[in-house]
């Protein structure tokens, strides 16, 4: 799987400019990196152990959702982050944003447009990516 | 064992309430700006227990926590607060929800549109449900954070059509002045 961040990451005119949101908007870029290397390592030390990730329709834990990245053959998907806004609450941010995902399947090229919302947890100073989930854009 | 403090409590339970007690009374005095002493070292347990069991409550919202209790306490009562959610569909009232949903509330639906709050409270007003059934809900607590997740089934009449949907969702909520608000959410067609 190829992610590239394309979205600029200093920031978003919807969110308050609070170090938090900065400093998750910067993790998001950095599981993006992590992703695009197959870097299960890095994805570890981002993802909470109780992380729930909810794609094509199915929950999947840390553990799925890491084997499934070390499975997918990086050549055959391409994801372009979209515009994305962080709202941060306490110790609780949230991440809402589109993607791009394009692919082979079938011997045939696919384009589809996601909406992702993502929560982020602070846990002793590190923040931690707690949920993920995406649903593709119909319209 | 001193006859006021519950029977099932081991000595190590009594060591450890304790010190918690001690270390709450010493937050208490500090956050409520209190000229209260610190407790004797020969305070007797029972009443520590008792003063603490009164203040922790009014700790933990000053400190923006939910008051302790078992994690099995706080889970229903967010999944109490997920089937108001159903239910105001089926009425078509969204007063109740409009307390649950934080003003900054994001949904994101089925189709990937995203919805705020006003948005999501509009379409309760609009509902056509006529049967709302919520299963498989797990909670996943995260300190003053809660992720849940579960199925919901849907079923009514649409422009005199009927319909039955059956979709995965994820909501947030967030421990916030005293209560549990949901401050996003996100629903998806189950499969791939």
């Amino acid at each position: 799987m190829v992610l590239v961040c394309a979205t600029s990451l200093s920031g978003s005119s919807q969110e308050a400019g609070d170090s938090d949101a900065t400093a998750v908007r910067a993790l998001e870029g950095e599981r993006v990196k992590a992703q695009s290397r197959n870097d299960n390592h890095a994805l570890d030390l981002i993802f909470d152990n109780a992380l729930v990730y909810i794609e094509y329709g199915e929950v999947m834990t840390k553990g799925d959702y890491l084997s499934r990245v070390k499975s997918t053959k990086p050549h055959l998907q391409q994801i372009v982050l979209g515009p994305m806004t962080v709202r941060s609450l306490e110790n609780t941010a949230i991440v809402v944003g589109t993607y791009r995902k394009t692919g082979v399947k079938d011997g045939k090229s696919s384009l589809q447009r996601w909406s992702f919302v993502d929560t982020w947890v602070n846990k002793k100073g590190s923040w931690m990516l707690v949920a993920a989930a995406a649903v593709p854009l119909s319209k | 064992m001193n006859e006021e403090l519950p029977p099932e409590m081991s000595w190590t339970q009594i060591l450890v309430s304790r010190r918690r007690a001690a270390c709450l009374l010493v937050l208490a005095t500090r956050l409520l700006g209190a000229q209260t002493q610190s407790p004797a070292p020969s305070a007797d347990g029972a009443s520590l227990l008792k003063r603490v069991a009164l203040l922790e409550p009014q700790l933990a919202k000053s400190a923006g926590y939910p008051p302790r209790g078992a994690d099995s306490d706080v889970e229903a009562k967010i999944l109490a607060t997920e089937h108001m959610w159903g239910q105001a569909y089926l009425s078509k009232d969204p007063k109740a929800l409009e307390k649950i949903l934080d003003d900054a509330f994001v949904n994101v639906d089925s189709d990937g549109i995203l919805q705020t709050k006003a948005e999501v409270l509009a379409e309760v007003r609009a509902s056509t449900v006529q049967q709302f059934l919520t299963e498989s809900m797990v909670v996943h607590l995260h300190g003053n954070a809660a992720i849940v997740t579960g199925v919901f089934e849907i079923k009514g009449v649409d422009r005199g059509k009927p319909f039955a949907q059956r979709e995965l969702f994820v909501d947030t909520w967030l421990y916030k002045n005293g209560q549990w608000v949901s401050i996003a959410g996100l629903v998806t067609r189950i499969g791939p």
